[in-house]
């Protein structure tokens, strides 16, 4: 992918990646006030796949319109793919004998690690843009 | 979507969590009272969890296909414990009736602890939720700095 214009498509990736981890957070959040609840279905939110299958459908053009004479209006970018909510199954050792299918200390760990990879995407937007800001200064 | 809607989530859960605290507190300071208002022993109360999707917006109340996984815990309703109360032979007891008997609340003492520990720490991985969710929307404002 070549870069269009003063942005790289890094920063549009890294910015859908950061929609994507709040998504995720949001969804963690549920599952652990949810924990105690009678019959409540633990969820996961699939970010690296859906990161995975825009960044492959980025370079294969796959959703882009094709634009057959130049009165076409051309869309910039390609549909983001919403990312998957998939219901997490029960641990076939889990004792809980009221349907709630919760694992806290899972979710504890996958509550961690979103939370370290939202900030380090939100880091690389930063440098990113610090980057651009050194470039526009002439390195002054 | 944002960081607020998932503060609400972890904030449902707290406010359940210490619900339930508050329910044992009250099963375990009254498990030796034998008359109350209603008449005869103090009955244990015991909180029921509810998923419930809240509609934020229009649109959300549009989605026919109703998702859990953005759900909010609510306490739906607190109920009385239908197990029979404990029978002590007490002749001397205010509360006795003809034969002697007195009807103690049925509480037992293990199981509220128990269930302390259980809310506590559900209590704990709600507010640990909180944190990260508000170390991310404070990690969000670095940008362009």
């Amino acid at each position: 992918m070549e870069p269009k214009g003063l942005f790289p498509d890094t920063l549009n990736f890294l910015e859908k990646s950061l929609d994507l981890r709040t998504r995720k957070q949001r969804v963690l959040a549920t599952d652990i006030a949810n924990a105690d609840t009678p019959n409540f279905q633990s969820f996961d939110v699939l970010v690296e796949e859906a990161l995975q299958k825009a960044r492959k459908d980025g370079e294969e053009d796959g959703f882009r319109l094709v634009t057959t004479n130049p009165r076409h209006m051309a869309l910039d970018e390609a549909p983001f793919p919403e990312p998957m909510v998939r219901v997490q199954q029960a641990d076939s050792y889990s004792l809980k004998t009221d349907g709630n299918t919760v694992d806290v200390d899972r979710e504890m760990g996958k509550l961690a690690k979103n939370q370290i990879m939202y900030n380090t995407s939100v880091e690389i937007i930063s440098r990113e843009l610090r980057r651009l800001k050194n470039v526009i200064k002439g390195g002054k | 979507m944002n960081m607020f809607d998932a503060l609400q989530v972890s904030a449902s859960g707290l406010s359940a969590q210490r619900l339930r605290l508050n329910l044992i507190a009250e099963n375990i300071a009254n498990v030796e009272t034998t008359s109350t208002a209603n008449g005869g022993p103090y009955v244990r109360q015991e909180p029921v969890f509810a998923a419930m999707r809240q509609p934020r917006s229009f649109q959300d109340l549009l989605n026919i296909e109703q998702r859990y996984d953005q759900a909010e815990v609510s306490v739906v309703d607190v109920i009385e414990d239908p197990r029979p109360p404990i029978i002590k032979y007490m002749p001397g007891h205010p509360d006795a009736d003809a034969d002697g008997l007195v009807r103690f609340p049925n509480v037992n003492i293990f199981e509220e602890m128990v269930n302390m520990i259980s809310a506590q720490r559900s209590y704990e991985a709600n507010v640990t939720t909180v944190n990260a969710i508000k170390s991310m929307a404070m990690k969000a404002l670095e940008i362009g700095k």
